[in-house]
């Protein structure tokens, strides 16, 4: 097979391109795409990064028991015996308090927003670059997941679900620059959009446009997701607004906003499925 | 045939480190793109054909799992597995320099593509900024590990090759016999 291509080197070349190319045409009309493929290799991927991600936890608690102990044997000889028993136990409960301290989490998200349906998942795989602000979550469509639903970390909007397979799902972080939600400030009762922005996300900041120049919208007004969003319910917190300027053309300001979600990255989210 | 297979594991392994253990590890923000790197070594060791299927299948991976459109970044590792492959056939496979400049060299190409395939054609013109916060440290990262991954590469490489020359020789016995 490869010395059969050996001897079409320029065949093989361009039909290989004219493969990728075809892809990207094909997969900008929406709803062609690898379904079989996917779900396929869903099967073998997701399992592994599940796994991956617990060996991670696993090694990650490790690390911090081990330090743990280190510092209580210098403080006290004494007790050196009664610590290493205590931090055998703490090793074998790190895992357990950590999935538990999660659901406690998700728990009182679900308590914040009784009224809305929701579903909690696992973060278990993070964007494969740095040029898109994504992570997969280990809940799908068998748990009644699908696109374009909103995701929440905390009590506040942390994404938007891109796309959901079988077992796992794609979510679009806040700081991604294909985010965006409608917003309204409760106090200033202004409307804008948020969206998500590839150089403020290093600092941890989102931007808010399409504020009206007669606003008087101001630094430490609260977000929420606007009546006017179609994907988002009205009420959730988005952010809270830092600082305000002016758009050159005058009709308009935008603002910065420290979202609410925080900046770190979740183990644990919340998608909302009505 | 023992290849094929050790090509999709191979493949597998990255892109689940990729999205699992490299994000802990990530510098500055940045993590390393670790299937540039195999799909380079396996171009160098292997010729422009495989290493242009082995990018092709790991780029369809990624683009199928989070790619903005299919086929951007299998294009991308189909052409960068076979620009590799193609001058490097014959070249010494111990020295290790040789895959760390290729490496720093292709991944800086590769990233500043995926720029202008992701961004500048959406209006996003800060160019410097790219540069400075992606571009270079992620091709810094890159780099810093081509030696060890070529390394992993090129030993799995000549244990496929030393099974495979024996199963050939095998039949060929058999055969004379």
């Amino acid at each position: 097979m490869v010395d059969f291509l050996h001897k079409r080197k320029r065949t093989f070349l361009l039909s290989g391109m004219c493969l990728c190319v075809l892809a990207m045409i094909l997969s900008v009309f929406p709803g062609i795409r690898l379904s079989v493929a996917e779900q396929g290799l869903a099967m073998v991927v997701v399992p592994l990064q599940r796994g991956a991600n617990t060996t991670i936890l696993w090694l990650q608690g490790r690390f911090a028991a081990m330090a743990d102990n280190a510092s209580l044997i210098a403080e006290n000889a004494a007790l050196r015996e009664e610590n290493i028993k205590l931090t055998l136990k703490v090793e074998q409960l790190h895992l357990a308090g950590e999935e538990n301290y999660y659901l406690t989490n998700i728990l009182e998200m679900r308590q914040r927003f009784p009224e809305l349906p929701t579903v909690g998942a696992r973060v278990i795989a993070q964007n494969q670059n740095n040029w898109r602000s994504r992570f997969s979550i280990g809940s799908g469509t068998r748990e009644g997941i699908e696109a374009n639903m909103p995701v929440l970390a905390g009590d506040a909007v942390k994404g938007i679900i891109r796309s959901a397979w079988n077992n796992h799902a794609e979510v679009i972080t806040i700081f991604d620059g294909e985010f965006s939600v409608a917003v309204h400030s409760i106090r200033a009762e202004t409307a804008g959009i948020v969206r998500g922005d590839i150089q403020l996300s290093r600092e941890g900041l989102l931007r808010m446009d399409l504020i009206a120049a007669t606003s008087n919208i101001m630094p430490g007004d609260t977000l929420v997701t606007s009546a006017y969003s179609p994907l988002f319910p009205p009420g959730l917190p988005v952010g809270t607004v830092l600082s305000v300027h002016p758009n050159p053309d005058g009709l308009t300001q935008y603002a910065l906003v420290e979202p609410a979600a925080g900046t770190n990255r979740p183990h644990m989210v919340l998608v909302v499925t009505g | 045939m023992l290849r094929v297979p050790v090509m999709g594991v191979l493949i597998l392994f990255n892109y689940v480190s990729q999205t699992t253990i490299w994000p802990e590890l990530a510098i500055l923000g940045v993590t390393p793109d670790t299937a540039l790197i195999f799909i380079v070594s396996y171009g160098m060791l292997r010729g422009e054909i495989e290493g242009a299927l082995f990018g092709l299948a790991a780029g369809f991976l990624m683009d199928i799992f989070g790619g903005e459109y299919l086929g951007v970044y299998a294009l991308m590792g189909f052409l960068a597995g076979y620009v590799s492959g193609k001058p490097f056939r014959d070249f010494f496979k111990d020295n290790y320099f040789l895959p760390f400049f290729i490496v720093l060299g292709m991944a800086l190409v590769y990233q500043f593509a995926l720029y202008v395939a992701l961004f500048m054609f959406r209006g996003h013109l800060d160019f410097w900024f790219y540069v400075y916060s992606i571009i270079l440290p992620k091709t810094v990262y890159t780099a810093a590990l081509a030696i060890p991954l070529y390394l992993l590469v090129h030993i799995i490489n000549k244990r496929v090759e030393t099974f495979e020359n024996n199963r050939r020789s095998l039949f060929e016995d058999k055969e004379n016999d």
